[in-house]
C-alpha cells in the first residue's frame, strides 16, 4: 500500500454525545448520551426512516448489531433487544448490576459477550437471551481500594477465545465454550495512581483487537499521566502474543495524547486504526505490531467510536456532538 | 435514641454542657470496646495529665470542615439532574428527606439527610482556584492592606479556653495539589491561631517522649521545670514570662496527649465503619479532637478537579466521601456530639454544567452546594435551588459571606462581631452580609 490518506468527507453537528456505534444491513446505530439509539446513513447523517429508538435511562455505551436483532446496553444496567425490521424493542433485562461498558457479537453471530462494572464479564445466547457464562476474574477494586471498572471485551476471529480488560490494566482471556479464563496479563501503564498530588486515578485499557491471523492482541488506552485532571498521557498501544502472554510491541503517539477508545482493522487487514481523544481527538494508522504511526490525524472531536462502512475505506466516527466521515486511501 | 436538640438559637453553652462525670463515662464506654484503653498505662496517662484533664472537663463547641479541594461536582452529590444534558449519567435516588434526591453514589448519606441542611444556592462568583479558596475560607477577599483571618482562626480565638492543652486549629491535607491555596491564616488575631498543620501524619511530629525517657521522668522534669519557672516569674514578672510559660504548658499538654492521637485507640467497630483510606482516617481523628475539645478542624480531601473523566472520577471519589460522612454524623450523634459539632461540608466551587469534550466538568461557582449538619443549623432543611440544568440559581442565592456568617452564628457568635486592628474596627463579616437565618436553628 502507497502512503495512507485519511480524509474527512462529511462532519455532522449532534446536540448528544455519541459514544457506541455499530453496522447493520447498511444503516449504522450510534448510542447517545441522552439514552437513545440513532441510526445514521454511513455520511453520518441521521437517517430519516428511523426515529431513534428509546429505552435506556442513561447513556447508551454499546450497541451490537446481528442479522435480526440490535442490541444495546447502558449505564443504566439493561441490556436491550431491538427488531432491526421495525425498531421495537423486544426485550429489556437487566444485565450487570452496574454500568455496562460494552457488548460484542462473537463472529458467527451467536453469543453476545457484555461487560460492566460489577467486573463481570457475561455471554448470552443472542438468539435467546439466555445466560451462558457468568465469568468473574477481574478484581473489584483496585490495589487503592477504590472500585475498579471493566471497560471492555472482544473476541478472537474465529470466535473461540474473548478478552476483557479493566481499569487496573488488567487483560484476561476466557475460552468462550467453557467460559475458562485462559490466561492473565497486566498492562500497568495504561493505569495511573497518583499518591502524592491527587491520591485518585486515571486510564486504564478502553479497547482491544485480535489480528487477524489471531496471534496478538492489540490494547489501547493511554501512557502515564503526569496530571490525573485531564487526559493528558500519550495514546497508548501494547502488543501482547497471544500464544507466549509476553507484551512485543508498544506504540506511542508523539502527536496525540489522550485515550484509545477503538481498535479496529482495515477490511483487508494491513492496518490498525486506533481512534479516541483528549480535549482533541485523533485517527491513528499503524501496521500491525508496528511501533511507529503510518498516519496520524486529528479528529474535529473526541472520538468515542469508529467503523468502516465499506470495503472500500470508508469510516464513520461518531464522538463528541459530532459525526464524521472519512476515506482512507 | 437521639439526645434532644437545643432551643431555638446557638449550641448549648457552658452552663448546659454535660457535667465532667457525664463525659468522662460516656468515653470510658467508647473506650471499653478497645480492649481496655482505661486501664493501660497510656490511658491512665490521659487522664491524669492535669492539662487534658482539664480539656476534657470542657465540652466546647467544634467544627469540623470537610474540605473537597478542587471543587467536587454538585450534580454528581448534592443537586443531581438526571435525564438532562447537564446531568451525566448517574441517575438520583430519594432521600430521607421527602421530595430530595440526591447522586446515586451517595445511599449511605442519602438516609442521612434528614440529619443535614443542604444548601444549594452558592453563587460565589470566583473560579480560580487559589482566590476561590481563599475567598471560601475568609468570607471575602482581602483588601489591599487587609489580610482577613480565615474561619478556623476566628473559631479559634472565639471557641478555644485560654487554658486549652489541645490545638484550637488542626488542618489536615496531605496531597501536594492545592494545599497552599487557601492560604489559612489567622493575620491579625496572631500566631496564637494558627492552624497545627498535620499534612504528613496524623499525629504531630516529636509528640512522642524520647526512648528510654519513662513518664516518671518525663513528670519529674515538668515539676522541676515549673518550680523554676515559678521562682524566675517571682523575680521576673512581665508578659513575655508569662507567655513563655503558658506555651511551655501547651507543650506539655500536647505531649500528654499522645493518645489522643492514637486512632488504634479507637473501637474495631469505629475504624470500620471510617474505613481504612486516608480521609476516613483523618475524619475520625477530626472527631477525636473535636471530642478532646479542639474548637475547629479542617480535613481536606484533594484532589476534586475533574477536567477530564469527571464521572469516573466521582464514581472513584463519591464512595468514599459518602462512607466517611455517614461514619462521622453516625459517630457525632452516637456519642451526643453533634448538637456541639458543625460539619460543613464545601470545596472553592462547584463543577460546570457543560460536559467537555474529555467527558470532564470544569470550574464552576455559579451555583453549587454545600452541606451543613450539626451545631446551630436546622435538621432536614434544604435551601435554595437551581434551575433544571444546573445553570443558574433561582431560588436563595447567597454567597460566600452569608455562608460564613451562617457558620459563625450556628457556634453561637454574632456576625456582627468587631475585633480592634490598631485604630481600625474589623468586621467579622463585611456589612451587610446576613447569615442564612432560614437554615439556623
Amino acid at each position: 500500500m502507497a502512503s495512507p490518506k485519511l480524509e474527512l468527507q462529511r462532519e455532522h453537528g449532534r446536540e448528544e454525545i455519541l459514544f457506541s456505534l455499530s453496522g447493520c444491513d447498511g444503516k449504522f446505530y450510534a448510542g447517545g448520551s441522552d439514552g437513545r439509539v440513532h441510526c445514521l446513513n454511513p455520511t453520518g447523517e441521521p437517517a430519516p426512516t428511523r426515529p431513534p429508538l428509546e429505552g435506556h435511562q442513561s447513556y447508551v455505551t454499546g450497541v451490537a448489531c446481528s442479522r435480526n436483532y440490535l442490541w444495546s446496553v447502558s449505564y443504566d444496567g439493561l441490556l436491550n433487544r431491538w427488531s432491526v425490521e421495525s425498531g421495537s424493542l423486544i426485550s429489556s433485562q437487566k444485565a450487570h448490576q452496574k454500568w455496562i461498558r460494552d457488548v460484542q457479537l462473537s463472529p458467527d453471530g451467536m453469543t453476545l459477550a457484555t461487560a460492566g462494572d460489577d467486573m463481570k464479564l457475561r455471554l448470552w445466547d443472542s438468539q435467546t437471551g439466555r445466560l451462558i457464562h457468568n465469568l468473574e476474574g477481574h478484581a473489584a477494586q483496585s490495589p487503592q481500594g477504590f472500585s475498579s471498572m471493566l471497560y471492555t471485551c472482544c473476541f478472537s476471529p474465529d470466535g473461540a477465545l474473548i478478552a476483557s480488560a479493566d481499569r487496573i490494566g488488567e487483560i484476561l482471556i476466557w475460552e468462550v465454550s467453557s467460559g475458562q479464563l485462559l490466561q492473565r496479563w497486566h498492562a500497568s501503564t495504561m493505569y495511573t495512581w497518583d499518591e502524592v498530588q491527587r491520591l485518585r486515578s486515571i486510564g486504564g485499557i478502553r479497547s482491544l483487537c485480535f489480528s487477524p491471523d489471531q496471534s496478538t492482541l492489540a490494547v489501547g488506552g493511554m501512557g502515564h499521566v503526569q496530571n490525573v485532571d485531564g487526559l493528558g498521557g500519550k495514546a497508548r498501544i501494547e502488543w501482547f502474543e497471544l500464544q507466549s502472554g509476553k507484551q512485543v510491541g508498544t506504540f506511542e503517539s508523539e502527536a496525540h495524547k489522550g485515550l484509545v477508545e477503538g481498535l479496529q482493522f482495515t477490511p483487508e487487514g494491513s492496518h490498525l486504526v486506533a481512534a479516541g481523544g483528549s480535549s482533541k481527538g485523533f485517527l491513528i494508522l499503524l501496521e500491525p505490531k508496528a511501533e511507529k504511526a503510518a498516519l496520524e490525524v486529528e479528529s474535529p472531536m473526541y472520538v468515542h467510536q469508529a467503523v468502516f462502512t465499506s470495503d472500500q475505506g470508508d469510516l464513520l466516527v461518531v464522538g463528541h456532538h459530532k459525526a464524521t466521515s472519512w476515506k482512507l486511501t | 435514641m437521639q439526645p434532644p436538640r437545643n432551643p431555638p438559637g446557638h449550641c448549648p453553652t457552658t452552663e448546659h454542657q454535660l457535667s465532667r462525670r457525664l463525659f468522662m463515662n460516656s468515653l470510658a464506654v467508647s473506650l471499653a470496646g478497645t480492649g481496655g484503653l482505661i486501664g493501660n498505662a497510656g490511658a491512665a496517662h490521659l487522664f491524669d495529665q492535669e492539662p487534658l484533664q482539664q480539656q476534657l472537663k470542657a465540652k466546647s463547641r467544634s467544627v469540623i470542615l470537610v474540605w473537597l479541594a478542587g471543587g467536587a461536582s454538585q450534580f454528581e452529590t448534592w443537586d443531581p439532574k438526571p435525564r438532562r444534558s447537564t446531568g451525566g449519567p448517574f441517575g438520583s435516588i430519594p432521600s430521607s428527606i421527602p421530595g430530595l434526591h440526591v447522586s446515586e453514589l451517595m445511599p449511605l448519606m442519602a438516609r442521612r439527610m434528614h440529619q443535614t441542611c443542604l444548601i444549594r444556592s452558592l453563587n460565589t462568583k470566583d473560579s480560580g482556584h487559589d482566590t476561590a479558596s481563599v475567598m471560601m475560607m475568609r468570607g471575602r477577599k482581602d483588601e489591599p492592606a487587609m489580610r482577613y483571618p480565615d474561619i478556623g482562626a476566628i473559631l479559634a480565638k472565639e471557641l478555644a479556653r485560654a487554658d486549652s492543652a489541645v490545638p484550637d486549629y488542626v488542618s489536615f491535607y496531605s496531597q501536594t495539589e492545592g494545599r497552599n491555596f487557601s492560604k489559612l491564616t489567622p493575620s491579625f488575631l496572631g500566631a496564637r491561631y494558627a492552624p497545627m498543620e498535620l499534612n504528613q501524619s496524623l499525629m504531630p511530629p516529636n509528640l512522642k517522649k524520647l526512648e528510654g525517657f519513662s513518664d516518671l521522668d518525663h513528670q519529674a522534669r515538668a515539676e522541676l521545670q515549673a518550680l523554676l519557672a515559678k521562682q524566675f516569674a517571682q523575680q521576673h514578672a512581665s508578659p513575655w514570662v508569662q507567655s513563655h510559660a503558658a506555651a511551655y504548658a501547651r507543650v506539655q499538654g500536647l505531649m500528654s496527649s499522645q493518645s489522643l492521637f492514637d486512632l488504634e485507640k479507637e473501637p474495631l467497630a469505629i475504624q470500620e465503619r471510617y474505613g481504612p483510606s486516608q480521609f476516613g482516617r483523618q475524619m475520625m481523628m477530626a472527631r477525636r479532637l473535636a471530642e478532646a475539645g479542639v474548637p475547629f478542624i479542617r480535613v481536606g480531601r484533594a484532589w476534586w478537579d475533574s477536567h477530564g473523566q469527571n464521572f469516573e472520577t466521582h464514581q472513584e471519589m463519591v464512595p468514599e466521601l459518602d462512607r466517611v460522612l455517614a461514619a462521622l454524623l453516625d459517630d457525632l450523634r452516637q456519642r451526643g456530639m453533634l448538637d456541639q459539632t458543625l460539619v460543613v461540608v464545601m470545596g472553592e466551587f462547584g463543577r460546570t454544567p457543560e460536559i467537555n469534550a474529555q467527558l470532564g466538568r470544569d470550574h464552576f461557582s455559579r451555583a453549587w452546594s454545600a452541606l451543613m449538619a450539626g451545631c446551630g443549623v436546622q435538621e432536614g432543611a434544604v435551601f435554595g435551588a437551581t434551575d433544571p440544568d444546573g445553570k443558574e440559581v433561582i431560588e436563595g442565592e447567597v454567597g460566600a459571606g452569608e455562608l460564613f456568617a451562617t457558620m459563625l452564628e450556628a457556634v453561637g457568635i454574632s456576625h456582627t462581631k468587631h475585633y480592634q486592628f490598631g485604630q481600625r474596627p474589623i468586621p467579622l463579616v463585611n456589612y451587610g452580609i446576613e447569615p442564612i437565618t432560614q437554615v439556623l436553628s
